[in-house]
């Protein structure tokens, strides 16, 4: 990289004037005003509204749709069905399995069968709730373990086999050879449960055809790019005639990073009745649009020394993705990806599988995959005296090692941060600066130290505190 | 292909406009697009118009996700920038007759380092480039650099740089109730360079709020029967901490300057989240004796813990197996201590 | 042709301190009126059911979510939003240390906790941490976790105050 390397200034050294200092954001002020146009926030004229209607059955083939009803009721303008809109997409090309509007089955309670178009959002919601869906149960799927068991009926027709999305199995290094040198193992079992993203802004976009054919969407989405793909994609239309704009983003935490059914849903309508057409989904909306965390369920056994050096890991995790893909294959191999940047694992071996489940899509938010592992993994070194003792011989020292590019910078970079919030802490508690400089000393068992310096600075209540490195 | 680009305009009345196709979800991207910028061209933030994620007006950049954006579109802009200062440069010293290195960009001025009353305005500068250079605009990319690993899977996970994080959390727990209430969490990132340091905290800040609200309280679960409806789809029922519930964040940002960084910079909005939630948990062990394996930690499971134990079983809350399942056969790689080169060893010798 | 039956009613209030008629169909929250009717985008919905405080507005100077207000209920009535918290061309004190603090990232939460705010520094010049944090307790932020939301309100309080106020050194770059 030529220019990319910025950290040293060119030519003459000079003390930096922006950069490191606290300025104000070139879009404060306007936030703080109200001048700030979010999705919603855009009104164009004579624009119409949409309301998507979900499926209110976790899985089950849809038999007919009677959308007569609706589009007789004065104000409503269009309705469109999975039908009109067959070409499947999705964020990740191994997992194009979403369609605008269900076609034969919906996946989950809340999937979209149905968009209607009218001139207000009552009329909207009330044409919605004329549109009539016939649909044949089917045995619904609702955790990992049955997604695992359960090989048919399949909720989906594709992914490695039953139920399962996508199954990984890696190996680095010997692990047999690893336990065996092992002085103790370690095996423990934890379970992360699901979580959203909650963004304060529900998601919103306005679609609108310009006389010339060519499309604009406004919409709440983090990622335009993968939006205009997937509009082209589906609408069968040049990307060069579409153009997404990412509108102002009220909170996204990865829960607006999938090209979604309202946005793509919008943009037919607006070609259908050639006026503009908003849609905002309402909260209950956005928690069925989810995207969030993975409850995943993991067993990690790790091997290690006296002294708490690692010599294998072994790191099983099981996702619960939910009724599509989504990012579903890289949150996978993120539940496996990052045990080893902040510890010397020698051999590691990583098995992870996620499986298709009647609920929510699951997805990226903020860790995306790594805040499950991470969890898992620092309370089995605090559970393991042998394995407590390896962050503190590993944080003896912060300097830098000039070695290979990769593993000791990492390592030493993980020890400094750890170290210099444990003497930190450790300082404030007990006001003592000798403490200061003892904690990270091979052979001190900094638990113990702390713990009775807190006993020594407090006098009532169970308090208590930890440490987590990550 | 660039995962990240940047277009850069100058006036030559002095403003500048960054087109790049990245979205500010709050974070701040836009602003740290002007603020690298203006460190470049010795402009104020504010003279600069920041055009972004728009398909038709700006270059890709892939999108605010993977605490890429500070890294990948700040050294894109940096490039441009460059690029832009490098081209003014040559202009203004062949106008002053001054050499090349002697010229520094500040205050809205090129002038020279030795003699400061010596130099043009920031405008002049650019009226100079323009009329040796025709209209100014410069573009930077950036693409990372390739993965070592070379497996299928190898792509998920590696970053030109890694932020680090570390907390200590502070607890409370009550023995009567299960309530767990965390009083502080003290935390370390290490940024790497702040671009914006208060900014820098404001992701901190909300990362450990965020990690709070999953350790203690958020959780989406649906009814237990069939119809797997969820049981609270609504803000209010969907526990998220309130001001009443946030604790006291003591921030350290530890400043070293990544080479792979603009200006030394890393990420901030992801790395602050992790460790807050086997922080809260290790704590409460701490505080009380007891185990609770999975999150979100509620005072139920606090409690049905604490009466295990008072009772002479395991003090733990958690799961107590996993499913039976077949795996795939393994893909096996080398690793760098054994000689790997980051590829897939064959699972058949090609040879026998 | 699409017919739309006739149902607008028509009443006038203080909006923002000035005198304003608008009409707008009866069902209405006062947060469609300002938002449909009005133009005023700056006043947020986040959920339907008064649950996250990004509709809060004052009426007669008194914090309320919109969203639970029928815009029948205004008639006579003053009403204030974020649009209307400029000091002629200038920001209030509030919207500057939101603005300078960091306090706003996504925005979105933003006009409901300046005017929460607005409404306790004036019932309570000098409030303490505790205080705001209990006055604020009804406006959810998924962005801050609310830290930099107590300093900009402290900030300003002291600059409303006479005083002079900046962020402590530790707030922006944090502890040494």
């Amino acid at each position: 990289m030529d220019t990319n390397n910025g950290n040293k200034r060119k030519g003459k050294d000079k003390p930096l004037k922006v950069v490191g200092k606290p300025f104000r954001k070139v879009d404060a002020r306007s936030k703080c005003t109200g001048q700030t146009r979010f999705a919603d926030d855009i009104v164009l004229p004579r624009m119409l509204f949409a309301k998507l209607l979900r499926s209110h059955e976790p899985h089950a083939r849809i038999k007919s749709i009677d959308t007569s009803k609706a589009l007789a009721l004065p104000g409503v303008l269009c309705v469109i069905t999975g039908r009109d809109l067959p070409i499947p997409y999705g964020i990740l090309p191994v997992s194009q399995d979403e369609h605008t509007l269900c076609i034969d089955k919906v996946r989950f309670i809340g999937d979209p069968v149905a968009a209607v178009a009218a001139i207000d959002e009552d009329t909207a919601f009330d044409a919605m709730n004329l549109i009539e869906v016939e649909y044949e149960r089917l045995q619904t799927i609702t955790n990992i373990e049955e997604a695992l068991m359960v090989e048919e009926p399949r909720i989906h027709d594709y992914g490695d086999g039953g139920n399962v999305h996508k199954k990984v199995h890696l190996e680095f290094g010997d692990l047999d050879k690893g336990f065996a040198e092992a002085d103790h193992v370690r095996e423990d079992i934890f379970f992360y449960e699901g979580n959203t993203h909650l963004p304060m802004e529900q998601h919103a976009a306005v679609a609108h055809f310009d006389p010339d054919g060519k499309l604009t969407l406004w919409s709440s989405t983090q990622t335009p790019h993968y939006v205009h793909r997937a509009l082209s994609k589906v609408l069968e239309m040049p990307a060069a005639h579409v153009r997404v704009i990412a509108t102002p983003n009220g909170g996204g935490f990865g829960g607006k990073s999938d090209p979604f059914n309202h946005e793509v849903a919008v943009c037919e309508l607006a070609r259908r009745t050639g006026r503009p057409v908003k849609i905002t989904l309402t909260r209950e909306e956005v928690f069925y649009c989810h995207r969030g965390r993975h409850p995943v369920l993991m067993r990690i056994k790790t091997g290690v020394k006296k002294d708490g050096a690692v010599t294998a890991m072994d790191f099983e995790s099981y996702l619960d993705g939910g009724a599509y893909g989504s990012y579903g294959v890289a949150s996978t191999f993120y539940t496996g990806a990052l045990q080893t940047v902040t510890y010397e694992v020698p051999r590691y071996r990583f098995r992870g599988v996620r499986v298709f489940t009647n609920k929510p899509p699951c997805g990226p938010k903020r860790g995306h995959g790594t805040p499950q592992p991470r969890f898992g993994l620092e309370i089995q070194l605090d559970k393991s005296p042998q394995t407590s003792r390896l962050i503190r011989q590993r944080c003896a020292s912060n300097i830098w090692s000039s070695q290979t590019p990769s593993r000791p910078i990492i390592y030493a970079s993980a020890r400094w941060v750890l170290g210099h919030v444990l003497r930190k802490w450790s300082r404030a508690l007990t006001g003592k600066t000798n403490i200061a400089s003892c904690p990270l000393a091979k052979g001190w068992d900094w638990r113990a130290a702390l713990t009775s310096a807190a006993r020594g600075c407090r006098s009532t209540g169970t308090t208590c505190r930890t440490v987590a490195c990550s | 292909m660039p995962h990240s680009g940047v277009q850069l305009g100058l006036d030559r009345q002095g403003g500048v406009r960054v087109q790049c196709g990245s979205t500010d979800i709050g974070q701040g991207s836009d602003s740290i697009l002007a603020y690298i910028v203006a460190e470049v061209l010795g402009i104020d933030p504010f003279d600069i118009r920041v055009l972004t994620a728009d398909t038709d007006l700006t270059p890709v950049d892939l999108g605010s996700y993977s605490s890429r954006v500070t890294l990948m579109t700040g050294n894109a802009a940096l490039q441009a920038a460059e690029r832009a200062r490098e081209l003014l440069t040559i202009a203004v010293a062949e106008k002053l007759s001054v050499p090349l290195e002697n010229l520094s960009f500040a205050e809205r001025r090129v002038f020279d380092v030795e003699n400061p009353e010596v130099g043009v305005t920031f405008s002049e500068a650019v009226v100079l480039a323009e009329s040796k250079f025709g209209t100014i605009g410069t573009v930077g990319s950036y693409t990372p650099p390739r993965s070592p690993g070379k497996f299928k899977g190898a792509g998920v996970g590696p970053s030109p740089a890694y932020s680090y994080s570390a907390a200590v959390a502070e607890v409370d727990v009550d023995p009567e109730t299960g309530i767990v209430t965390v009083e502080r969490v003290w935390i370390g990132h290490d940024i790497g360079q702040s671009i914006n340091p208060m900014l820098v905290m404001g992701q901190v800040e909300g990362g450990v709020y965020m990690g709070l609200g999953e350790a203690l309280m958020e959780e989406m679960t649906y009814r237990a029967n069939r119809n797997v409806v969820h049981k609270f789809p609504s803000l209010l029922e969907y526990k998220s901490p309130t001001t009443l519930e946030m604790c006291d964040v003591r921030t350290y940002l530890i400043e070293d300057a990544d080479p792979n960084g603009p200006f030394g910079a890393k990420e901030v909005g992801q790395g602050p989240l992790l460790p807050v939630m086997p922080a809260v948990a290790n704590a409460v062990y701490d505080a009380v004796g007891v185990r609770i394996d999975e999150v979100p930690i509620t005072p139920e499971k606090v409690l049905t813990a604490l009466r295990d134990k008072a009772k002479g079983k395991e003090g733990r809350f958690g799961p107590k197996s996993v499913p039976d399942t077949e795996w795939p056969q393994p893909l096996k790689v080398l690793t760098p201590d054994e000689g790997g080169d980051g590829r897939e060893m064959p699972s058949v010798a090609v040879h026998s | 042709m699409i017919e739309r039956t006739k149902q607008k009613t028509h009443l006038e209030f203080t909006l923002n301190g000035e005198t304003v008629e608008v009409a707008f169909a009866p069902h209405k929250t006062l947060l469609e009126v300002l938002r449909e009717d009005l133009s005023l985008m700056g006043t947020k919905h986040g959920c339907e059911l008064g649950e996250c405080g990004t509709c809060a507005v004052l009426l007669d100077g008194r914090s309320v979510l919109s969203c639970l207000v029928l815009g029948l209920d205004i008639e006579g009535r003053a009403v204030e939003t974020v649009e209307g918290m400029n000091e002629g061309a200038g920001l209030h004190p509030l919207q500057d240390t939101f603005a300078d603090t960091g306090a706003a990232q996504c925005g979105y939460c933003t006009p409901g906790f300046l005017l929460v705010a607005k409404e306790l520094l004036k019932n309570n010049p000098r409030p303490t941490r505790e205080e705001i944090k209990e006055a604020l307790s009804g406006n959810l932020c998924r962005c801050t976790g609310y830290i930099k939301i107590y300093e900009a309100v402290e900030m300003a309080a002291a600059r409303m105050r006479g005083e002079e106020a900046q962020l402590p050194k530790e707030s922006i770059y944090g502890y040494e």
